[in-house]
């Protein structure tokens, strides 16, 4: 009865590809549309007096890339001696940036009605979309507009 | 004598030549400009990145080909900065009128001038300019500018006056608006405005000032550097990471023993040839926790706004043209570094803004 219902409704509405990833032990996904890729950890040269959740800049072929580390951003709570080994790179109105990720898991399509917009939590604000439950696994939607906005500083 | 027609073609050109010459110019897109920077900052890059392996073994004949390649692409760098050259001009031309029209619309009679307006910037710099101009502009003869009748009242003649200037300084382009107003622009532009114009200005790598005398001028001072992608610096080891200072700020440097530093007024100077200069330790600006306690220090000397201050490094590593990237807009709140430079090797060396790193003395 619910699959019915489910189909009916699959059919007019819009279905978001998300990019699923790993930080710590909480899985997230971002838009696919606006990840750019994905690349293994390079140098990261610190900037100093920059805002704490600005782990520095990066050289990616030759453009100045900022670095953030979401657990800083948004507080996710992480093992003390997290070391990320991939960053996420995201291009936003014209600009790129890089997330600190442990593992990209996988593109999924996800219908509207799929994300649970009621469980969005206190601590992550406007800045989560839903989640999206697929089995056993949670995952939060992040809005990415909104995380620009957080990097930004506003 | 009769004329074969070689020489008649021949002096045909001749009398064409000197009318010509001075309209000999090109219409190029700026997209193609911008490859042609971007090419050209990569082979300087490119450059550093084979100097610095093959330094290493110094084969004479290899060395002799590198200087002759350093010098070609130094030369080739100016050309192409030239060409990107611009004068002011370009966007100040509308401004008298804009000004006469204001005035007219607002009841204030203001003779407007201008000086330098030859001077020259890079094409996207005169790009972004025209904006945050136009509108200083407007907030010095709307709020700076006196009304006629309120003029009279003060004994001020009628006629404001409202100057832009433009010259070189160093390494830089001075930009300059001057009105003979209140004089007290702190108190009477909108913050928001003035922040706004400011943000603008530093996503130039820019400088703005903002001064007055009460109840005579108001200034407004921007300092625009010369050139956006290249620049001659000094790199320099703070601890684990490199920096770059900008050449044209620096005096000297020099290697002294950690005694010749002296407290004054709980200040670290150094004394050189009578100058007394503050010693800056660049490891405490940045925040790291630095003990180093060898005996000699690493100073070097560098010189902003007619002052010297003596900035203490870990080593120096040598000089080094580097092609200045913007750090982008997440990192608009730190003042301490202009940009960064993408080094030979691929890594990034922040680049020292002097002015910032003085101003917490």
């Amino acid at each position: 009865m619910a699959e019915k219902n489910e189909q009916a409704v699959a059919k007019k509405e819009k279905i978001e590809e998300i990019l699923s990833f790993l930080i710590g032990k909480q899985e997230f996904a971002f838009d696919v549309d606006s990840v750019e890729l994905v690349i293994e950890r390079a140098e990261i040269t610190p900037v100093p007096k920059s805002r704490s959740y600005l782990e520095g800049v990066m050289n990616l072929r030759g453009r100045i890339v900022p670095v953030v580390d979401l657990t800083k951003l948004i507080n996710i709570e992480t093992e003390l001696d997290q070391h990320f080994e991939n960053v996420l790179i995201v291009k936003h109105e014209g600009s790129e940036v890089g997330f600190f990720v442990n593992e990209v898991r996988e593109v999924i399509n996800v219908k509207e009605s799929e994300i649970d917009t009621g469980a969005r939590t206190d601590q992550f604000d406007q800045k989560v979309r839903g989640v999206v439950k697929r089995g056993k696994r949670l995952i939060l939607f992040m809005d990415i507009d909104q995380i620009m906005k957080a990097c930004e500083g506003e | 004598m009769s004329s074969s027609p070689e020489t008649l073609a021949q002096s045909s050109v001749a009398k064409e030549a000197p009318g010509k010459s001075e309209q000999h110019s090109l219409r190029v897109e700026i997209e193609k400009m911008d490859t042609l920077m971007n090419l050209m900052a990569e082979l300087v890059i490119s450059r550093s990145q084979i100097n610095g392996v093959l330094k290493k073994f110094s084969i004479k004949e290899v060395d002799e080909s590198l200087s002759q390649l350093s010098r070609i692409t130094l030369d080739l760098q100016n050309i192409v900065m030239k060409i990107r050259m611009v004068p002011i001009e370009t966007v100040s031309q509308k401004f008298p009128r804009l000004i006469r029209d204001f005035g007219r619309q607002n009841d204030k009679e203001i003779k407007f001038a201008m000086k330098g307006q030859d001077t020259e910037l890079d094409r996207t710099v005169i790009d972004q300019i025209g904006v945050p101009l136009t509108e200083l502009l407007k907030l010095c003869a709307t709020f700076d500018i006196e009304s006629k009748s309120e003029r009279m009242k003060i004994g001020k003649p009628t006629v404001a006056s409202l100057f832009f200037n433009a010259y070189h300084e160093g390494n830089h382009v001075k930009l300059e608006i001057i009105s003979d107003g209140y004089g007290k622009p702190e108190e009477l532009f909108p913050c928001e405005e003035t922040e706004k114009m400011q943000k603008m200005i530093e996503n130039l790598n820019g400088k703005f000032i903002l001064s007055g005398e009460e109840g005579r001028m108001t200034k407004i001072t921007i300092l625009l550097p010369l050139t956006l992608a290249i620049m001659q610096s000094l790199l320099v080891k703070v601890l684990n990471n490199i920096y770059a200072i900008p050449i044209a700020s620096i005096d000297s440097t020099l290697s002294l023993p950690r005694t010749e530093i002296q407290n004054i007024q709980s200040r670290d100077v150094i004394v050189i040839r009578g100058d007394i200069i503050p010693i800056i330790w660049l490891s405490d600006v940045f925040g790291f926790n630095s003990d180093t306690q060898k005996e000699n220090i690493q100073v070097v000397i560098v010189i902003e706004g007619n002052k010297k201050y003596g900035f203490v490094v870990d080593s120096l590593l040598g000089q080094e043209d580097v092609v200045i990237k913007s750090l982008g807009k997440l990192f608009y709140d730190v003042r301490e570094f202009s940009g960064g430079a993408i080094l030979g090797d691929g890594s990034i060396a922040m680049i020292l803004e002097i002015s910032a790193i003085v101003k917490n003395l």
